[in-house]
């Protein structure tokens, strides 16, 4: 008897634990469904034609001297992040 | 009335009793058999299906309800070289309704509406379909699966799936091409790199009906996890391919072109910077499908991506752009000098055919390097008929015409050309001046970037490396390269070309601060089907390098049927100086020396060391 109800706990636990796990998954699914759609929101926020619209295509020879030049044969490197406070509340 | 019956003598009704009970008996114990006999038979049956025949059964029922699921990998994303992404895949959900299982349509369709945000009455529709599985939605947001997932409504299930999205909007749609329904690339890169792009899915297996729908059971058996697809990283630069769609797609719509293509290139190392194919729908006739049905805009009226890839997909007869082969040829063969000197009619008679230059003109004593400045067929066919028919198609040849790029892009063209089986009597001076010969805007571009590069031929390249999963890069391997002139041809040829843009036909793609080498091309459209020319119409064609000096970049505009205006001098290359004009400056290129004082474009000559 009382390896059958340890089998039964056991088999209830399980059940549970599957269970568990299929919510985390599920929570998981959620979290990076959401994570992608607001890199999708940046990307476009970001988009040469974002950027265009907010300050115009610049194609002018004379504008063009004032755009910021790019490596042709580096990548941009990671954007310089700082731990500082951007602002103070005074 | 009664009557009384002789009643029974006390022993005769004993044996009556006695007979009765045994009567009784018997029956029991019939009765009883019967009932031993019917356990039996259920006890044997019972032990036959739960011990006997268990396996059979327990694989006949997983066969029912336990199935073995595919899950879709999560699709690699598309990167620009600078990690700007134009294509990724969002992880979503699949709403399907089994409605067999659901009593009330109206009450469910109510509930789903704010979550799947469909119309009741289209919702009360699809759930009384009755076919068992029909999709309310492929694009189920994470809240209302959150919701969803809670609430357990009879009948729906939810599948996990994904949604491929450009977040440029049409940036280079017809480079990226897209995917079909089923999530699989179905033109453009995305289909050249399906199996990278896509990964590999996995097998769970699942409690579930007939119908795919899930049933309540934490019992999931992963077989197999899915592995997400690589990612590309492109060679595109996302603000020069947009600086380069717009200057074509407005341009297009001034010179009343019908399409356009443009083509960046980095001309040492062949990587592709901007690839444009447009279309102005405006224009359009009947041999295009109508204009609600193709892609979306790019923000010019009227005018939107092409449904191909044209620049690689779509031969045309290039006109005087070609006429880099003749001169390259004769230059290789000691033919010419730049210095050498023709006399130049305006126009010959070759096997009763009259070839003539663009314009009028009496008989013209002309160098070569001017033969090639004012672009005159006549000088371009004085010089190859000197050349002769072999060296011509070897030039042909040589310069890559007629061969695939290298670029393996879908269905790109390797372009049609006359042979030495097919070559007539007035193909030697037609061929020279790009006529009887098919090719893609690509072919002449990687024609002209061998000159920049020094005579070396370098196959383009649209994919600078691939991306793990993992986040790990992988650099595709350097394009492939042959030397297909000396460098002192390319260097007598670049002279040549500089000339072309300094007081020839190309001056409209010159550009303050940098010394441009170019060649303008305004070519006849033959008719489908029929030896002659379509009156009236002309591809306008510019392809060119810069600075001339130390090129760094190539580019070439192609407009198909500008009116009113006609030449390439005119209409493609003003697009080429302006798109070139910012990429130059984009990529902090050193003016020329010399050209600086007169521009006042010194400040960009300290801006990068790398590229010169």
């Amino acid at each position: 008897m009382a390896s059958l109800l340890l089998v039964v706990g056991g088999n209830m636990e399980l059940a549970s634990g599957q269970l568990r796990l299929e919510q985390v998954d599920s929570q998981l699914a959620q979290l990076q469904s959401t994570y992608a759609a607001a890199l999708e929101s940046v990307a476009a926020a970001t988009s040469p034609q974002a950027l265009a619209g907010v300050g115009g295509l610049r194609t002018s020879s004379r504008e063009n001297l004032s755009i910021p030049s790019v490596s042709l044969r580096h990548r941009l490197g990671p954007p310089a992040l700082s731990s500082a406070a951007c602002c103070t509340g005074r | 009335m009664t009557r009384d019956l002789p009643r029974r003598p006390a022993k005769a009704r004993a044996v009556v009793a006695s007979r009765a009970g045994g009567l009784a008996r018997r029956r029991l114990r019939l009765i009883r058999a019967l009932v031993l006999i019917g356990v039996s038979v259920l006890v044997i049956q019972l032990v036959n299906l739960q011990v006997v025949r268990a396996a059979h059964f327990t694989r006949l029922s997983s066969g029912q309800l336990l199935q073995n699921v595919t899950v879709p990998a999560l699709r690699g994303s598309i990167y620009d070289r600078d990690a700007q992404i134009l294509a990724m895949s969002i992880p979503t959900t699949t709403a399907v309704a089994d409605d067999f299982l659901i009593s009330d349509p109206v009450g469910e369709a109510a509930a789903l509406t704010p979550l799947l945000g469909i119309p009741g009455p289209k919702l009360v529709a699809k759930l009384e379909e009755k076919n068992g599985y029909v999709v309310l939605s492929s694009n189920v947001s994470s809240t209302s699966t959150a919701t969803l997932t809670k609430d357990q409504l009879p009948g729906i299930s939810l599948i996990a799936s994904s949604v491929r999205s450009n977040p440029d909007g049409s940036l280079a749609a017809t480079v990226l091409g897209g995917v079909d329904d089923a999530g699989l690339g179905s033109a453009g890169l995305e289909y050249e790199y399906q199996q990278l792009l896509a990964g590999q899915s996995g097998t769970e297996r699942v409690l579930e009906t007939p119908y795919g729908v899930s049933l309540p059971s934490g019992n999931v058996v992963v077989l197999r996890r899915p592995i997400a697809g690589e990612g590309l990283e492109l060679t595109l630069d996302a603000p020069l391919q947009y600086v380069t769609e717009q200057a074509l797609g407005q341009e297009l719509v001034a010179s009343n072109g019908l399409s356009g293509t443009a083509i960046v290139l980095d001309s040492e190392t062949g990587q592709i910077l901007s690839m444009a194919s447009l279309v102005n729908t405006r224009q359009h006739d009947s041999t295009f499908p109508a204009p609600e049905t193709w892609p979306e805009s790019t923000g010019i009226p009227g005018v939107r991506d092409a449904m191909n890839n044209l620049a690689v997909t779509q031969t045309y007869e290039p006109g005087s752009v070609f006429k880099i082969v003749p001169f390259s040829a004769a230059l290789l063969n000691h033919v010419i000098t730049p210095t050498t000197r023709l006399s130049v009619p305006d126009q010959v008679l070759i096997d009763g055919h009259v070839f003539h230059d663009a314009e009028q003109h009496g008989l013209e004593d002309l160098t070569a390097t001017q033969v090639l400045e004012y672009s005159s067929n006549i000088g371009t066919y004085e010089i190859t008929r000197a050349l002769g028919e072999s060296r011509l198609l070897a030039g042909v040849a040589r310069l890559g015409f007629g061969q695939p790029t290298g670029l393996n892009f879908p269905g790109e063209s390797p372009g049609l050309l006359a042979d030495e089986q097919t070559f007539s009597p007035t193909d030697i001076a037609a061929l020279p001046i790009g006529q009887v010969d098919a090719v893609t805007p690509l072919q002449v571009l990687d024609a002209y970037n061998s000159i920049a590069d020094g005579g070396v031929f370098v196959a383009p390249s649209l994919v600078r490396a691939t991306i793990g999963a993992d986040g790990s890069m992988t650099k595709a391997p350097a394009s492939a390269t042959r030397r297909v002139l000396p460098a002192s041809i390319a260097q007598e040829l670049t002279q040549m070309l500089v000339r072309v843009v300094e007081g020839g036909t190309g001056v409209k793609a010159e550009i303050p601060g940098y010394s441009i080498a170019g060649k303008t091309g305004t070519a006849q459209i033959p008719y489908p089907g029929r030896a002659q020319y379509v009156g009236g119409d002309y591809n306008a064609t510019f392809v060119g390098f810069a600075p001339s000096q130390h090129p760094v970049l190539s580019m070439i505009v192609v407009i198909e049927r500008p009116t009113p205006d006609i030449f390439g001098g005119d209409i493609a290359a003003p697009v080429f100086a302006r798109v070139m004009d910012y990429a130059l400056h984009r990529y902090g290129v050193p003016a020329t020396p010399g050209m600086i004082a007169q521009s006042g474009t010194s400040g960009s000559v300290s801006l990068l060391q790398d590229v010169t």
